[in-house]
């Protein structure tokens, strides 16, 4: 980042390279519109580039970095509306358990997987958020506060609340399957 | 540590938010209930589903596209500069 500051290409370009897939998997799994993806991507990598001076370099990266991108992901709640923001039928998990299972405990953790899936994607958003940044991309409670300018506190109630209603969707997920 | 303080824990022990002496007891205790050996169990399942959920392929071009643009702005901003410079030294 030191090295964007000073107007290296080469940085810039690594920058963007590194991070345009954690970035596009964060707004995919917020349920923005498949088509809104790609474009809010790129918004937040050109913001970053724009607000450059403001990152202190002492500090970790990938909050500041979650934090421009909430910033983006709001101002596109904000004027594309809510009903945008509503995830469009999302491709079933790809990655799929190990061949040593069987097909009736494959099709078990299909359904639980998927059940999940739906689940996270009914989160409210700010829960939605703090989950995604928790459990994708690996940020620690005090990183996702960071990133979402919340308390840690806050933080850590929006994890546990998110986690709550997802056992409660597998627990069904699993009840129904019986 | 009684059951409520565990289960109160054991999301966070999950992401990893508990310090060393802390998970050493939750686990402790976790081995020895099986209630709280249950939901942790669950818990892991629960985790192990939502890393089952991947992203598409990323679509090619994103970066390049925001390296086009920055070089555009820097474009413009050095035109401005030399568009301003003959003034302020008149």
């Amino acid at each position: 980042m030191a090295r964007v500051r000073e107007g290296e290409q080469s940085a810039l370009e690594l920058l963007f390279a590194r991070w345009e897939g954690p970035l596009f998997a964060f707004f995919y799994r917020l349920g923005c519109p498949p088509s809104s993806v790609e474009d809010l991507t790129e918004e937040v990598l050109v913001s970053v580039y724009r607000r450059r001076h403001r990152y202190d370099l002492d500090r970790p990266l990938a909050p500041w970095l979650f934090g421009v991108a909430r910033l983006v992901w709001k101002d596109f709640l904000r004027h594309r509306g809510r009903e945008l923001a509503q995830a469009t039928p999302l491709e079933v998990a790809k990655e799929l358990p190990s061949p040593m299972h069987d097909p009736s405990e494959l099709a078990e953790i299909r359904e639980e997987s998927e059940a999940v899936r739906r689940a996270i994607e009914e989160l409210p958003d700010e829960q939605k958020a703090a989950f995604v940044l928790r459990h994708y991309h690996s940020l620690s409670y005090e990183e996702v506060a960071q990133a979402l300018q919340v308390p840690l506190g806050t933080v850590k109630w929006r994890i546990h609340e998110a986690v709550r209603r997802l056992e409660t969707a597998l627990v069904d997920a699993r009840s129904e399957g019986a | 540590m009684n059951c409520s303080e565990v289960q109160a824990s054991l999301v966070d022990l999950l992401y990893e938010e508990v310090a060393a002496e802390g998970r050493a007891r939750l686990m402790a205790h976790v081995e020895g209930c099986d209630q709280c050996g249950e939901r942790w169990s669950h818990l892991r399942v629960l985790s192990a589903a939502a890393d089952r959920w991947s992203p598409p392929p990323l679509p090619r071009g994103i970066a390049e596209r925001a390296v086009a643009r920055v070089a555009s702005e820097r474009a413009r901003e050095a035109s401005r500069t030399c568009r301003v410079s003959p003034r302020i030294r008149s």
